[in-house]
């Protein structure tokens, strides 16, 4: 089943003079099927966060248009996108993007209370994705007193607590150590496998990107070129590697 | 790069932050500078003390002092806060923390003694415009303007002195601050030390207060300037401990209901952590909101009713006192002047009282050692009471305006020397009241009320010089008593200059309620003037404390309703957070200071005088509270506004 189809995304940035603007994306196209966990890599610069903002609603682009389970979110004005985002879509950043006020167990589960669910259901699946992630002796803790690990940890929580249509994530393991990262990319395995959710996530991590099922590789704008995943994790791993080099963009670009 | 490039660096890239601080301070200088030359302008202290109100000025001015030392304080916590990081920083390229402290006092040396020079220049303009609308107020044709010394010296230490306190407070809690602290500092929004118990504490103290307040506002001996002051500390302490500790109560209450608490965590959260984060902030608008209730309400309540105050102050329309020559007018003068008056005259009394000698005992009111002394027949009579004084006993009635027995208080003795013999009786009772006249109208602090037969004997034994009489009229018009007060006056005058002692003489004045209706007229448009200024230094205070609250928190509410945009916030979501919060910080301290204000009000009305004029008090003080409270609707609307502007632009 399809779940994101995104059609000829042209994205410019800037000023009224041709000169200062900056073309972020450049007739981009794009499907996601139900259950797919795909990456999407290429050099700093080449428009990645610029792609999964659109995809997601959080900004506008210049032309093209981006449907998500049917809907449209190009003619969405910003109160239904917010609305639409909370219900069907799950987000990770690379800055964690937790609230400082709110204990870990209350930012999990914010997308439900945004969308004003009933307090049993907001309980009980945070308490059954609090401990799918190994998380919930922290849950009322506060994010700055907890590690970056057990933050990434409690923002994937919070992105499928609403049992969304798709997770975005950006850069998801940008701000971890490697014994973090491959724990959050274990989670996100996890979910993907498990709870069968579909996965973007944008990363210039050749090792995050070895846990996706498929990437793509953007330049300029556009999609460059696609590989999926066939034999181990490591197989892969190595073939990333090649197609950076081919790309011509740096490897581990931070 | 030298020490002294980075401070001078620092001071470049925020200096809106330092010109918050430094305003701040300066306006601080400029307001303690304004109040203290009152103090030492010594045609207001001898205005202020002629009428009995020197309290004022002092009043004034301490309020003033209160105000500086919380919002430099304030100022300056928010000023280090928001520099954490960047300590945190230098820090971590090496700085020490006596690096630190050296950069946090040599800024702060400098904001000091620019703000003083600012304060001090801006202080001297303003107070002469000030000073010449007071003295416009109390008539007064000359004005001088010399600046007393003292005064610079007062603003000068007190601001130093708080300066002091402040940094080192600062250095005490960054003291404990390591750069991780630091860092998480600026992201750290819970205070973990609050109490439940003592919110609830805390609200009890107000409630307890206040209703204390309300029971002993009527009685004479406690309602003085020290239960008002006592009054004012102990209710804040209360709101203090019920700001600092109202959220995590809120949310204890609140969290016994999930549904509730989880529909409503976003405004509580935000509610809860602008409360633990801005206590001190809130405890200044909540004093600042009382005085500005207090300060407005009462002077236009005085003004409004010195009629009756007046009236009941002095009760006889005109009164003097006659004895010994002293005051002394032939009948058929008197009955020309009372002929000629623009009222019709509608009565006189004369009481007949002996002016005694005593020993001991008395202060400044007491000069020339005498006492009026009437029998408690003659007592009760005029004044419609049922006192009973038993033989060797003697009750005083205090007539001054300051509290204190004035050297007689209960169960003290008092000897009276009339001819050659000596008569002494004990002290039954002492205290404020009303006696046949009025303070003026014989110079002591208080009047002796005796048995009928010891009152017969000293009578007996006295020659006739100390049998005197009160003489009392009464008018259909008080107010149009001025030409008889006029033509008395200059009678006595000139048969007084006569007599062996005229400065003694004169000190038995004419009173009446005209004049005192005209003097209280004077204090109440002083009061009234002084007061309304710092009500409208305090509006302007508690607004631009308020604008500055926002201001230092816009970024990081921006950065929080950022991020709960990009997992689904609308727009008007966070309004109604925003406005909740906004609310709260704005009407909380309207309400606690409307409760503290009314009490002081009540309060207020009983040491001026009595019920009579309690509902037109309180309707003023209901006025002032309707009237802050739009005012307040008003600029809560417009940063409202302009705030979910900045937040969601
Ligand atoms: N808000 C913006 N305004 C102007 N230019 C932007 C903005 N955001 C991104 N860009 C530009 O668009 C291009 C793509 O940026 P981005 O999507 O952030 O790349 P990536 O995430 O792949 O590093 C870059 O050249 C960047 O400078
Ligand atoms: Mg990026």
């Amino acid at each position: 089943m399809n779940v994101l189809s995104a059609v000829n995304l042209q994205k410019v940035y800037g000023g009224r003079d041709e000169a200062n603007t900056t073309k972020a994306l450049n007739g981009l196209n794009l499907k996601i099927e139900s259950g797919e966990f795909i990456g999407v890599m290429g050099p700093s610069g080449s428009g990645k966060t610029t792609l999964l903002n659109i995809l997601s609603g959080i900004d506008k682009p210049t032309s093209g248009t981006v449907e998500i389970s049917g809907k449209n979110l190009i003619e969405m004005d910003n109160d239904q996108l917010a609305v639409f985002r909370r219900q069907k879509l799950g987000f990770v950043f690379q800055d964690f993007n937790l609230i400082d006020s709110l204990t870990i167990k209350e930012n999990i589960i914010l997308p439900l209370i945004l969308d004003k669910r009933s307090p049993e259901q907001m309980e009980a699946r945070a308490n059954a994705v609090m401990s799918l992630f190994e998380i919930d002796g922290i849950a009322d803790k506060y994010p700055y007193n907890v590690s970056g690990g057990q933050q990434q940890r409690t923002a994937v929580s919070r992105a499928i607590i609403n049992h969304p249509d798709i997770v975005f994530a950006d850069e998801p393991t940008g701000n971890l150590d490697s014994k973090s990262s491959t724990s959050v990319m274990k989670c996100l395995e996890r979910m993907n496998t498990e709870n069968n959710s579909t996965i973007l996530m944008v990363t210039h991590d050749s090792f995050a990107a070895s846990y996706c099922k498929k990437i793509i590789f953007i330049k300029d704008g556009t999609i460059n070129m696609e590989i999926v995943r066939k034999g181990t994790r490591k197989e892969f791993f190595d073939r990333i590697l090649d197609c950076l080099a081919v790309l011509g963009g740096e490897r581990n670009d931070i | 790069m030298t020490f002294r490039d980075i401070a001078v660096k620092n001071l470049k890239s925020h200096i809106r932050k330092y010109l918050a601080y430094f305003l701040c301070s300066s306006f601080s200088v400029m307001v303690i500078f304004m109040f203290s030359t009152l103090i030492f302008n010594k045609q207001l202290t001898d205005f202020c003390k002629m009428i009995n109100v020197s309290f004022i000025t002092y009043f004034s001015l301490v309020a003033v002092i209160i105000f500086a030392i919380f919002f430099i304080n304030y100022a300056h916590t928010t000023f280090i806060r928001s520099r954490y990081k960047e300590f945190a920083l230098y820090m971590t390229l090496g700085m020490t923390k006596k690096d630190i402290n050296r950069i946090i006092l040599v800024e702060n040396s400098l904001i000091l003694i620019f703000s003083m020079l600012i304060g001090f220049i801006s202080g001297v303009l303003f107070s002469r415009l000030f000073q010449m609308i007071l003295m416009k107020l109390i008539n007064l044709k000359k004005v001088d303007f010399a600046f007393d010394f003292r005064s610079f010296l007062i603003t000068f230490l007190t601001f130093t002195l708080i300066y002091v306190t402040v940094i080192i407070l600062s250095r005490l809690s960054t003291r404990k601050l390591e750069i991780s602290e630091l860092l998480k500092h600026s992201r750290k929004i819970k205070s973990e030390k609050s109490s439940i118990i003592i919110g609830i504490t805390g609200i009890a103290i107000i409630i307890v207060s206040s209703i204390t307040l309300l029971f002993i506002a009527n009685n004479r001996d406690l309602n003085n300037m020290l239960t008002f002051m006592s009054y004012f500390i102990i209710a804040f302490t209360g709101v203090y401990l019920t700001i600092s500790n109202f959220g995590p109560l809120a949310v204890k209450i609140i969290k016994r209901r999930k549904g509730l608490y989880y529909k409503n965590l976003l405004s509580i959260n935000e509610i809860d952590s602008k409360f633990s984060q801005n206590k001190k902030i809130l405890l200044v608008l909540c004093v600042l909101s009382s005085i500005i209730i207090f300060s407005v309400a009462s002077p236009f309540a005085l003004y409004q009713q010195s009629h009756n105050i007046a009236l009941n102050t002095s009760p006889s329309h005109i009164e003097y006192a006659s004895v010994a020559g002293v005051n002394e007018i032939n009948r058929n003068d008197l009955d020309t002047i009372l002929k000629n008056s623009d009222t019709m005259f509608t009565g006189e009394k004369s009481i007949e009282f002996l002016k005694l000698d005593y020993k001991g005992g008395g202060d400044k009111y007491d000069l020339l050692g005498i006492k009026p002394v009437v029998s408690a027949s003659t007592y009760n009579s005029f004044l419609d009471k049922q006192l009973v004084v038993p033989e060797g006993k003697a009750v005083n009635i205090i007539t001054a305006w300051e509290p204190g027995y004035h050297g007689l208080p209960s169960g003290s003795r008092i000897e009276f020397v009339s001819g050659n013999k000596s008569f002494t009786y004990e002290i039954q009772t002492s205290s404020k009241g009303t006696f046949i006249a009025d303070g003026n109208v014989f110079p002591s602090s208080s009047g002796i009320i005796l048995n009928d037969k010891d009152y017969e004997r000293i009578k007996a034994a006295s020659a006739s010089d100390v049998i005197g009489s009160f003489k009392v009229f009464m008018f259909e018009d008080w107010k149009k008593t001025g030409n008889v007060i006029e033509n008395l006056k200059k009678v006595f005058t000139g048969s007084n200059s006569k007599l062996s002692n005229p400065v003694a003489a004169n000190m038995f004045k004419l009173s009446s309620t005209l004049d005192t209706y005209g003097n209280l007229k004077k204090v109440y448009s002083v009061m009234l003037f002084i007061f309304s200024f710092m009500g409208l230094l305090f509006i302007i205070t508690s607004g631009s404390v308020l604008y500055f609250k926002q201001y230092t928190e816009l970024a990081e509410t921006k950065a929080k309703f950022g991020k709960l945009y990009k997992i689904g916030i609308q727009k008007k979501e966070i309004k109604t957070i925003i406005s909740r919060e906004l609310l709260m910080t704005f009407f909380s301290p309207l309400v606690f200071g409307a409760i503290v204000g009314y009490s002081a009000m009540y309060l207020m009305t009983f040491m001026v005088g009595g019920s009579f004029i309690l509902a037109p008090f309180m309707e003023f003080a209901s006025l002032a509270i309707i009237a802050y409270f739009l005012f307040q609707v008003v600029f809560y609307l417009i940063t409202r506004k302009k705030y979910v502007r900045e937040i969601t632009g």
